[in-house]
């Protein structure tokens, strides 16, 4: 019996080079503890019986000697990568029977390193929204619960299938992507660290569309060890992405636990003014001290555009997505709605193809595009992103790291937030600024609230210096206070 | 813009019930880039193809594909900026132009909207009447080609191929400075020429290499431009002229007859000569161009285009100038040389040594009304220019006769042989020895006294005469020389 | 202070256009929902107004480094089943939809 709720990425990758356990032994003990942990509807797709082929492989290869870096680990995949052979439905019925002829570039990196694909993970449709609500299997469930109550709670969103994985001990590492926070935020929810790397650290190249210029894959992990380990397999050049920067891979592994003395952390004063619970600002500031006492200067930074940032992304997102999407037509591949003209094909096939939240998205992103409408919304967003990106350059020259909450608050009930569009946006206030600049950011969870919930803390670095949040990062795992989920309620 | 002072002059018209009309159009062109694989696909840009065989997962817009850019085919736009005079924009943006329709897999088309990668340029025609004129050109930018719909396979449906799917086109677009059907079949007579004299783009109309859309418009000479009607997809340049001319006197008609004309997109009908409204646009476009966010801003650097500048041929203007100075050509026979490179390179070529004008007047004349009847090219011709110089040496030294030498020349085209060797072989060389002929010469007189003695009289009978002799020497004997020695014996 | 965009309001036809351009067949009781959802959101985000973006350059993509080009190669196609594996309606290897009419 392998104790999977205390074990991680780093403690398995070891076990298993050290023959512990074998491949095959640890496959079964996550399939079965998915199967008992059905009701937190995770998993779109499973992959037992491929996974089984693989891990035998493994074990063959360990014992030969011959194990790749991450030779036998079992990972969860959010429904967004593109597996070949394996259904990818990017969690729509418009794409619910589609199964790709190719392999992402990032789950290819991680298959070509040993890791073995469980299954394909839950999430927002399309990765559009904060709560995983919008998935057409239905909301995924975090395996969290507050103390004195049996609601069940979101596990955040877009990625909540992933971060509520990895949160369950249902696999070690699960990859998410991240357009608007979709990785932090629900890492935040679930008590699991969500990296964000810097905007073309990852190759984007086969993981559904949902914003070009904002999308980012990433990991979500339990430490901060585990994350640096898993972003050294991810990132990469990839010629196949034109928005994919060529440029090197810092030691993340090292960089993990380095002294940070003497170094400098930014706290953005606009930021204590947003409609923050009141633990998740304890905490903040808690966490600040933290960093003090660690002898890290502590620096205040002006970040004047950034409650901008969610109206300029709630009008660049959509309108990406919105020409994105135009491609799920009925035609090619994917679910068809007859209709007697190619016009009512289309408008069949994508009107009920489609989710609530998504065809919303889409018609915002239609319309801030339409004549007459271009310059005074989507110009318009794109000259405010240039003015939050400015004020991040002019905050990391004085700056090594930027601090704040990653949520304004922590896990919400199962359609509290649903019937409030705004509401549910305003979840990634503190998230999404960050995707505007392009720069890479890590939640880590930073202890409990009163309820008992998770609470993370967001750590933003300047582009291409993913290492720093990994250094920084130790400081808020070794300081805050024990975030273990003792209640496994769901378990069957 | 100003576009009607600049061109005010009114230099063609046509008759309507009530006065002279002036014909106002532009075009856009759009010219299938040479080149290996599409603009932003690996895929092969080559025409025909079984269904679906030139398609890669970029082209077929599947879930998480993205498009990296043809370096040659950004060349190839330069190239063509720098042979139509124009501005290369060292700076340019690729824009989605968003629409739905089965053969745009993507939903929208990558192409180039507010910043095109070639400004304004211009070129200039030379008329039928030997008058040049300039046309400007207003922009040419690169996009993607769509694939191909086929509605005559089935009753019931449209069948869709993607093999023309993302290959590289330019769109060219002049500014409205053509006045009759004449001139634009003479700016797109031109600019074919440039284009295959850079290599950029074959030419090649019933490939569909070569399309244009043609914006028409009506008014009384002096008054401000009329509504324009867009022909679409016109793909030769006898139905452009056909489509202007119906098109022209369509609105003419419809102006007289106190209607308005409603500026709509119209296709020309072949087998009708006729243009028709194409109704099935029942409602305006709103293409929502914006820049893709796939692809970063194209930055071209200096070096990049001076390399190119390096490598430009020697333009169809250029070489007419250099024709006429270096050989003394007139500019008739100048322009039907430059009108395709290699008629040039092989007049070139034939008159290295020898007499521009006898080595033009053999390849206009002789070589190609033979290359005509025999359908070739003149890269494929039977007769090489080395062999046609040789029989242009063997008129100038005397070895044959202009009459000869076209017998000779009769026999290269069947056999490919040297003309010196048809000479050796069937004994053809001209006889220029007096004595020799003189024999001939007395032969036929003995044996017609009677009619030697009529030519006194009638000296029209020395025609006949002469005839004979050269009938006797199967053509051979030097017409002057028989000529002046039947003069001679005959005593006039 | 920044002068206000000129208010546009979004209506029950907006919506219809709007999903006609995006083809999305929208149920006439779903229309009067959208309408209300879109125009406050669309209110919302024109709190961007407040912004002054004079001489500000818009910024389509954080990456700062120019477009990389590849080599003219071909590389790819000739994958037919690929293409057409997951195709709803295919004939001949011809993707099918109902009649397009011109």
């Amino acid at each position: 019996m392998i104790d999977l709720v205390s074990s991680d990425l780093v403690s398995i990758r070891n076990s298993l080079q050290n023959k512990e356990f074998t491949a095959v032994e640890l496959l079964n003990e996550y399939i079965d503890r998915i199967a008992k942990s059905s009701k937190l509807n995770l998993f779109n797709t499973t992959n037992f019986e491929n996974a089984h082929k693989a891990a035998q492989e493994s074990d063959q290869k360990i014992i030969r000697g011959e194990a790749r870096s991450l030779e036998g680990i079992p990972i969860g995949v959010k429904d967004l990568f593109c597996t070949a052979g394996i259904k990818t439905t990017a969690s729509s019925k418009i794409l619910e029977n589609f199964v790709p002829a190719y392999e992402s570039t990032i789950t290819q990196k991680l298959k070509d390193q040993g890791m073995i694909l469980l299954g394909k993970l839950s999430n927002d449709e399309f990765a559009m929204g904060s709560s995983n609500e919008t998935s057409s299997s239905g909301p995924a469930v975090n395996p969290w619960k507050g103390d004195s109550s049996d609601k069940e709670l979101v596990p955040g969103g877009s990625s909540g299938g992933s971060s509520g994985a990895v949160a369950a001990s249902l696999c070690p590492l699960a990859t998410a992507t991240d357009t608007g926070g979709s990785i932090r935020q629900p890492a935040a929810f679930t008590g699991t660290v969500g990296l964000k790397p810097t905007y073309g650290r990852c190759s984007r190249w086969g993981i559904v569309a949902f914003a070009s210029s904002l999308d980012q894959a990433g990991p979500i992990t339990k430490t901060i060890a585990d994350s640096a380990m898993a972003l050294k397999y991810m990132a990469g050049y990839d010629e196949k992405d034109s928005t994919s920067a060529d440029v090197d891979i810092e030691d993340y592994e090292q960089a993990v636990g380095q002294s940070i003395k003497g170094m400098t952390i930014g706290v953005p004063k606009e930021y204590e003014e947003l409609d923050l619970e009141d633990d998740i600002k304890q905490n903040w500031y808690d966490a600040i001290n933290w960093y003090k006492s660690e002898g890290v200067e502590i620096v205040s930074v002006d970040l004047p555009h950034s409650k901008y940032a969610l109206p300029a992304y709630y009008i660049i997102a959509p309108a990406e997505a919105s020409s994105n999407l135009a491609r799920y037509d009925g035609v090619k591949y994917g679910t068809r709605m007859t209709g007697d003209s190619l016009d009512d094909l289309y408008k069949n096939t994508r009107g009920q193809g489609f989710g609530a939240e998504v065809k919303r998205r889409i018609l915002i992103g239609t319309y801030v595009l339409s004549a007459g409408y271009y310059d005074a919304y989507y110009l318009k967003a794109q000259k405010v992103r240039r003015l939050i990106h400015s004020d991040f350059v002019e905050a990391f020259k004085k700056v090594d790291v930027i601090i704040t909450p990653t949520t304004p608050t922590t896990a919400f009930g199962i359609g509290e937030n649903l019937s409030d569009p705004l509401k549910m946006y305003s979840n990634d206030i503190l998230t999404v600024p960050v995707n505007l600049a392009g720069l890479p950011a890590i939640s880590i969870p930073s202890g409990l609230d009163s309820q008992g919930l998770p609470m993370g803390i967001q750590l933003i670095t300047n582009h291409f210096n993913e290492g720093k949040l990994f250094q920084f990062g130790s400081v808020v795992e070794k300081s805050r206070s024990s975030i273990t989920n003792q209640s496994e309620w769901w378990l069957e | 813009m100003n576009d009607i002072n600049t061109t005010s002059e009114v230099r063609h018209t046509i008759e309507g019930q009530n006065g002279e009309w002036e014909i106002i159009i532009g075009l856009e062109i759009h010219a299938q880039v040479t080149s290996e694989s599409k603009l932003f696909s690996g895929s092969s840009a080559s025409f025909g193809g079984a269904p679906m065989s030139h398609v890669s997962l970029v082209d077929a817009a599947m879930p998480g594909m993205l498009p990296v850019i043809n370096k040659h085919c950004v060349r190839q736009a330069v190239k063509t900026g720098l042979g139509l005079k124009a501005k290369i924009n060292s700076y340019s943006i690729f824009d989605r132009k968003n629409y739905f329709y089965p053969d745009l897999p993507q939903g929208y088309q990558i192409s180039q909207f507010k910043f095109p990668i070639v400004g304004e340029g211009e070129v200039k025609v030379s008329l039928k009447d030997g008058e040049d004129i300039i046309v400007r050109i207003e922009r040419l930018h690169l996009e993607q080609d769509a694939g191909k719909s086929f509605h005559d396979i089935d009753p019931e449906n449209s069948y869709i191929d993607l093999n023309r799917s993302g290959v590289a086109l330019m769109e060219i677009v002049t500014m409205p400075d053509l006045r009759s059907a004449d001139e634009a079949k003479s700016f797109v007579t031109k600019l074919r020429t440039i284009l295959r004299y850079l290599e950029t783009c074959d030419g090649n109309m019933e490939e569909g290499s070569l399309r244009a859309d043609i914006n028409v418009s009506v008014r009384k000479p002096g008054d401000n431009l009329g509504t324009r009607c867009e022909i679409k997809n016109v793909n030769s340049i006898r139905f452009i002229g056909m489509a202007i001319e119906y098109e022209a006197r369509r609105q003419v008609n419809e102006i007289e007859s106190g209607r308005e004309i409603i500026q709509e997109t119209r296709l020309f009908d072949v087998s009708t000569g006729e243009t028709r409204s194409m109704r099935s646009k029942e409602e305006a476009h709103d293409y929502r161009y914006f820049p893709d966010p796939d692809l970063l801003p194209l930055n071209l650097e200096d070096d990049f285009i001076k390399e190119i500048i390096n490598e430009l041929p020697e333009l169809p203007d250029y070489k007419k100038e250099r024709l006429i100075k270096s050989y003394g050509l007139n500019s008739y026979d100048a322009d039907i040389l430059v009108s395709d490179k290699n008629y040039a390179e092989y007049f070139e070529s034939v008159a290295n040594g020898r007499d521009p004008k006898i080595s033009v007047n053999w390849i206009t004349g002789e070589l190609f009304s033979a290359l005509n009847k025999l359908n070739l090219d003149i890269h494929d011709s039977p007769v090489s220019s080395e062999q046609l110089g040789e029989l242009i040496d063997l008129i100038s030294d005397g070895t044959l006769s202009g009459r000869l030498a076209k017998d000779v020349f009769e026999i290269m085209l069947e056999t490919k042989k040297n003309p010196r060797v048809i000479v050796e072989e069937k004994n053809l060389s001209q006889i220029t020895d007096e004595s020799s002929i003189e024999k001939i010469v007395d032969k036929i007189m003995e044996s017609n006294i009677d009619k030697v003695a009529e030519a006194r009289e009638k000296p029209k009978l020395i025609g006949w005469f002469v005839g004979q002799v050269m009938k006797e020497s199967q053509g051979k004997a030097n017409p002057a020389t028989v000529n002046n020695l039947v003069k001679k014996k005959i005593g006039i | 202070m920044v002068s206000k965009v000129n208010q546009m309001t979004i209506t029950k036809d907006t919506i219809r256009k709007i999903s006609n351009l995006a083809k999305i067949s929208i149920a006439d009781q779903e229309v009067e929902k959208l309408e209300s959802e879109i125009s406050s959101i669309i209110r919302w985000v024109e709190a961007l107004n407040e912004v002054d973006t004079e001489n500000v350059d818009p910024m389509s993509n954080s990456l700062t480094g120019a477009l990389r080009m590849r080599e003219d190669l071909v590389t790819d196609g000739n994958k037919v089943s690929d293409i057409l594996s997951n195709s709803p309606v295919d004939d001949e290897n011809f993707f099918v939809v109902p009649k397009v009419i011109e």
